[in-house]
């Protein structure tokens, strides 16, 4: 019994070192790079520029995905909770809205390939097909 | 005001809808917020007063924003709200104007709008998006009812040292009337203010840490009518215009918010040539700490005038006097419910201090509020 438990615990514990250590990838509809300041102000004010020229349109996931979470806190290092409150006083002030959130970085996806606007989204390593554009990785 | 933005929200609508369809987006907020002080006297910031009794209608406020984004850079924002006031729940158009943004960088807007005087005086009915149950009083009532203005406004932001700065000018008028529920001497007061001019700075490094300064001026024309005794023993309804000439009020302030820590810190100066109105500062320092969902806090407020301000007395509530100081303590927890849920609750002892007396006045103020959006 008790060796059960052992391998169960090493077994939760190796599967959420796996889930922790895997990188954020940022991945965009038009090939280019792009630096953290960059990212922040097209995260935070919902627009921005690509390498300082093509406005691009980010896409997020919806507030339960841990993704999300775990995307703010490695970019950003913001909390669930402040973004709350900083949505909430742009929201309610005028000064802007979230950005557009779909359910999964399958959605992003196509959205992403299919170049119809600018896209940028984020997904783990592992959902990063060979033809996407990386614009940045966070480790 | 409203009819105008209607106009020219249908106009530009019409003219607009080949290119690509507008959207719209519909969300809400509100307060229901209760509070309660120990004195049987008037708790006093320089223009609210509190009585003793339980009261749920001081911070309860419910409110709907709606904005639309058109293409070409065109983008119309509204926002309802519901308030207590003198004549009950009244719903009111808070503000809403028409925004022309040619370029990410640059926007020039008409409209009603707020005053971006303080860090959260755009969103102060907005309970959700900040600390305490209220943005402490003693700044934030420092130019009285005055919160919104007709006119127009250019906002530039730009990105400087990895930041984001933006700079703000607005100009315009506002006629505002307010009602001062006083049961020994109701008071209505009119006041226009004329030929404002302003200038908003804030620079904020992703959100970590926030610097915001602000200027403007104005020629307030304040006409004030009480009840008062004209020929004895009959009462009747005296107009006293008072003369404020040039009124300006200038802010700094700034916000650090990493990891676990908050702290908030504004200084506030209104400068007034008259004499019913006088010039006065005040500053607050607030500090919280996050723990997960739960941030308590504390906070500490500071108003002087240098030769008072007109209040009425707390132990003759006829007698218009006038109050040098007043600070306040506020200890306070602030948990994150839910998603669209933050629930408060503060306890704060505030002294005060009249120009007739040597004694400082005391009272508790208890605090409790569900702020939501949705």
């Amino acid at each position: 019994m008790t060796k059960i438990i052992s391998i169960l615990v090493l077994l939760i514990l190796a599967l959420s070192a796996g889930a922790q250590g895997q990188a954020i990838v940022i991945v965009g509809s038009s090939p280019g790079s792009l630096t953290k300041d960059e990212l922040h102000d097209i995260y935070f004010q919902n627009g921005g520029r690509l390498n300082g020229g093509q406005a691009v349109i980010p896409l997020d996931y919806k507030a339960d995905n841990p993704l999300r979470e775990q995307f703010y806190e490695k970019a950003f290092s913001r909390s669930q909770v402040q973004m709350k409150a900083y949505w909430a006083q742009r929201i309610f002030t005028g000064k802007g809205n979230p950005p557009m959130t779909v359910e999964n970085a399958k959605e992003a996806a196509t959205l992403i390939l299919e170049k119809h606007e600018n896209y940028i989204g984020y997904m783990n390593e592992s959902d990063v097909a060979r033809n996407m554009n990386v614009l940045l990785r966070l480790p | 005001m409203l009819k105008l933005l209607l106009t020219n929200f249908l106009l530009l609508s019409s003219a607009l809808a080949q290119a690509a369809p507008p959207t719209f987006d519909i969300k809400g907020f509100g307060t229901a917020g209760l509070i309660k002080s120990d004195a049987s006297s008037y708790y006093l910031t320089e223009f609210n007063t509190y009585g003793s009794r339980v009261k749920l209608n001081s911070d309860s406020l419910i409110g709907l924003n709606i904005s639309s984004n058109l293409s070409g850079g065109w983008t119309v924002a509204t926002q309802f709200l519901t308030s207590y006031g003198s004549t009950g729940y009244t719903p009111k158009l808070d503000w809403g104007f028409v925004s022309y943004q040619p370029m990410p960088e640059f926007a020039v807007r008409a409209g009603r709008f707020s005053l971006p005087s303080w860090l959260f005086s755009q969103q102060i009915h907005v309970g959700y998006s900040y600390l305490w149950v209220r943005p402490p009083v003693e700044v934030y009532s420092l130019i009285g009812g005055f919160s919104n203005f007709d006119g127009v406004s250019m906002l530039s932001n730009v990105s400087l040292f990895g930041g984001t700065f933006s700079a703000e000018l607005y100009g315009g008028a506002e006629d505002s009337k307010s009602y001062q529920d006083n049961p020994a001497n109701p008071t209505n007061t009119e006041i226009r203010i004329e030929d404002l001019v302003g200038l908003d700075f804030n620079y904020s490094y992703k959100d970590i840490w926030t610097v915001h300064a602000s200027y403007l001026q104005s020629h307030p024309d304040v006409k004030v009518s009480s009840q008062a005794v004209v020929a004895s023993p009959v009462y009747g309804t005296v107009i006293t215009p008072v003369d404020l000439h040039l009124g300006r009020f200038f802010s700094v302030g700034g916000k650090f918010d990493y990891s676990n820590v908050l702290f908030i810190t504004e200084f506030a100066r209104r400068l007034i040539d008259g004499q019913a109105l006088q010039s006065a500062s005040a500053w607050y320092a607030t500090l919280g700490y996050r723990i997960s969902k739960f941030t308590p806090y504390f906070s500490y407020a500071w108003l002087g005038s240098l030769r008072g301000s007109f209040n009425t007395h707390p132990l003759a509530p006829t007698v218009t006097t006038l109050k040098i100081n007043q600070y306040s303590y506020t200890i306070g927890l602030n948990v994150q419910a839910h998603d669209s849920v933050v629930l408060k609750a503060e306890w704060q002892p505030a002294y005060y201090k009249y120009v007739d007396s040597s004694k400082d006045f005391k009272v508790n103020i208890l605090s409790a509020s569900a702020n939501f959006i949705f």
